[in-house]
């Protein structure tokens, strides 16, 4: 079992920090009354807005009704869901208590309707308990944080998460150097699920090795300390012993090469964080400079200037990114979205491909000149699609495809 | 006018193939050009390699087919590679494709002949690259050297939008035809042709809405009126809607979204077009350019210049991503107001 499902907390007392917070909630749950406003939780990732719900409906006996970001959000899905619960009954008999984590990543644009319908939930009805989770306060989740009661958590405390590494160095019969284990908290950020992580990836043989040959981070590691470090020259230092490099990705790169492309690890990390556009802005125009500079080391293969690289990114990054709390991010929007996007384009992407050949354009013409007048067209024609496809000589796999495509074009 | 018909294909459905001239005397209005290659295809033989530069959907690519059916004849298939260069615009593919098609010599037609003596023998083969401006110019370099040693055997016809970004060595070893935009009236025309085939009324107007928006692509055009077609009525509201169709709005709206400091939204409608759509991030900013230009900013010419910036630098860059959101990040901090909403 991971560590941290394993030292997830099962009972109130067990939890570390936020402990004003936590007694609000408890408050909350016990003096419940029909018409009581719902709470919304606003905090970092891992300080254990999750983890108290589960706790407390344990605590009090409710049947848990949670919805997070992997589901998918839509007004018609939440209907689904929640109307039927509406009545405070579920299938056992038990209360209900409803718990929508992550209502910040509910999205505009895919699940349609979300936030409005959820709204219209906590104005109208108060028959059962209300619980939602956000990160931070957007501008599309305000109207919901109105009509709520807002509970924030803090970031976990160094000297608690201290003494939460101490207690399970202790549980699992390990040692780690003061300095270890202050890296670690250092690291973490106040954030308990990362502190863990870092914790167990040190306890099981990585730090012995980064020991012996002079330490190398992992870029995510290394990113991570490189923007929290509070000093030009521990920026740098860190810089230079994580693991990366300054390729060239026109020509292919490995999924590996790619991770440790040090200006893409930067771009990603800082795009997705929750940096100000005027910030944003800046950063993004110094990582476009180096993002040139390394391209025209690689072009005139004048591989001497690379010995400037670690102090031009330094300069050029340090004094913007010193004081946000950014973290390491693999890719630059969150997962849920880019992994819609990938799975949409990785279907059609061949289809679009065999299409442009049929008419003689580019790939990129034909996707933006074409596919979705293309769509409509037969959408309108009443084809039989499968003909259509075994007429054009096409693999007929492309008409599931193509259905899915005229499915989701009806939609809109 | 739907089509239930049970042979239909893909390319009978959409008129802009359904009405894709087959002879060059077909070709809206390029009648210099027209003339002249006539001329030239009296004596195969002596043809020499083409360069056809001009903007897009004006008839480029027609024409080189037209020219291929008629210089080959029924098996003209057999014997022409059609490449898009802006799909593969490196070295590689002119080392692979291009150079493995050009050194095979040209089929000979003798097996058909059987039985038919009057069959006329293959001249050479024809290799049409459409978007030879996307290829990078060592890809041109190669296929410099390609376009000497096949002469015997093959001819070129090299298709770009910009003749600037042919290296010059390529100009000089081709004959040059430059196709020009098309008028209102050419496209107009056109149009209605269609319309009438088709057996649909329409209103003026909703023509010219199309010219307006398609600065004279007819294939453009064609998809559009459609589309319009498609929704109803060939009218101004069903043209506009559409328009809204097209990936070129949606290019509009990721620089809107920018610009009204919607930041996020804009980079993940971005990476939809990238990575859904397949557009590329030269054309990115080619529609991007496009879409602004009609937007009627207050401070058009601030944008403009970061937008020549943006695309001065993914040409000189390594990571198109961080160009392009670079970009967004620049508009979103400037913001700007329509000026006049129209």
């Amino acid at each position: 079992m991971y560590w941290t499902e394993l030292y997830r907390p099962t009972i109130f007392e067990q939890m570390i920090g936020n402990e004003e917070t936590r007694l609000s909630i408890l408050k909350w749950i016990v003096k419940w009354l029909p018409g009581t406003k719902p709470i919304l939780l606003l905090g970092p990732p891992g300080v254990g807005k999750t983890t108290i719900v589960n706790i407390i409906s344990r605590m009090f006996d409710f049947d848990l009704i949670e919805l997070n970001a992997s589901d998918s959000r839509n007004s018609s899905q939440l209907e689904r869901i929640i109307n039927p619960i509406l009545d405070n009954s579920s299938l056992l008999g038990k209360k209900c208590l409803l718990f929508v984590d992550e209502v910040d990543g509910i999205s505009g644009r895919d699940d349609t309707g979300g936030l409005d319908f959820l709204l219209e939930i906590i104005k109208l009805s108060s028959h059962i308990p209300i619980i939602l989770a956000a990160n931070s306060l957007n501008h599309r989740i305000k109207n919901l944080s109105k009509a709520c009661k807002v509970l924030r958590f803090q970031p976990i405390p160094p000297h608690l998460l201290l003494m939460f590494i101490n207690y399970i160095l202790n549980q699992q019969d390990k040692q780690l150097s003061l300095n270890e284990k202050l890296s670690i908290v250092n690291l973490s950020l106040g954030d308990i699920r990362i502190m863990i992580n870092l914790l167990q990836a040190r306890c099981s043989g990585y730090a012995n090795q980064s020991n012996n040959t002079g330490t190398r981070l992992d870029i995510s590691e290394g990113i991570q300390y490189l923007l929290s470090s509070h000093d030009k020259t521990d920026f740098k230092r860190v810089l230079s012993i994580t693991d990366s490099s300054f390729p060239d990705p026109r020509y292919g790169l490995s999924p590996e090469e790619r991770r440790k492309d040090i200006i893409n690890a930067l771009f990603t990390s800082f795009v997705s964080s929750n940096l100000d556009i005027k910030n944003l802005s800046i950063i993004l125009e110094k990582l476009s400079y180096l993002d040139i500079f390394i391209t025209k080391i690689h072009e005139k293969r004048s591989w001497h200037l690379l010995r400037y690289m670690e102090s031009l990114i330094t300069q050029q990054l340090f004094d913007s990114s010193k004081n946000y709390n950014i973290k390491y991010n693999q890719y630059g929007i969150s997962w849920p979205l880019m992994g819609k996007i990938f799975s949409r384009g990785k279907s059609i992407k061949n289809l679009i491909q065999a299409l442009s050949k049929l008419f003689r354009v580019s790939t990129s013409t034909f996707g933006i000149m074409y596919f979705d007048y293309f769509i409509k067209i037969v959408s309108v024609n009443n084809t039989d699609i499968s003909n259509l496809i075994y007429n054009s000589n096409l693999d007929i796999k492309y008409s599931e495809i193509i259905q899915k495509e005229l499915e989701r074009s009806l939609r809109k | 006018m739907p089509s239930n018909n049970n042979s239909t294909n893909v390319t009978d459905l959409m008129w802009v193939e359904k009405y894709r001239p087959r002879k060059i005397e077909h070709i809206v209005n390029q009648k210099d050009i027209i003339k002249s290659l006539k001329n030239l295809i009296k004596k195969p033989d002596e043809l020499p390699h083409l360069l056809f530069a001009g903007p897009a959907g004006v008839g480029k690519t027609t024409t080189a087919i037209c020219l291929s059916m008629e210089l080959l004849g029924d098996d003209w298939r057999r014997n022409v590679l059609e490449l898009n260069a802006s799909d593969e615009r490196g070295i590689k593919m002119v080392r692979d494709r291009v150079k493995e098609f050009a050194a095979v010599i040209k089929i000979p037609s003798r097996i058909e002949r059987k039985g038919n003596g009057n069959k006329k023998e293959v001249p050479y083969r024809i290799i049409i690259l459409d978007e030879a401006d996307e290829m990078t110019s060592e890809a041109q370099t190669a296929l410099r050297r390609i376009i000497e040693d096949s002469s015997k055997t093959t001819r070129f016809i090299i298709i770009c939008n910009y003749l600037s970004q042919i290296i010059e060595p390529i100009q000089s070893r081709c004959a040059i035809f430059h196709f020009k935009k098309l008028e209102e009236k050419d496209i107009q025309e056109d149009l209605k042709k269609i319309c009438t085939n088709e057996g649909l009324d329409y209103e003026e107007q909703a023509l010219s809405k199309i010219y307006s928006y398609t600065e004279g692509d007819l294939r453009h055009s064609i998809n559009i009126l459609q589309t319009a077609s498609a929704f109803g009525q060939i009218n101004l509201s069903n043209v506009t809607l559409a328009m809204g169709l097209s990936g070129r709005s949606k290019v509009g709206e990721v620089i809107k979204l920018a610009i009204d400091g919607k930041f996020n939204d804009s980079r993940v409608k971005l990476l939809e077009l990238l990575y859904v759509y397949g557009l590329s991030y030269t054309d990115f900013f080619k529609y991007s350019y496009q879409e602004i230009k009609n937007m009627k900013l207050e401070n058009i010419e601030e944008i403009m210049s970061i937008m020549a910036e943006y695309d001065y630098r993914l040409t000189v860059g390594a990571h198109p991503e961080i160009q392009l959101t670079s970009f967004l990040a620049q508009l979103a901090t400037i913001g700007s107001n329509i000026k006049s909403k129209k």
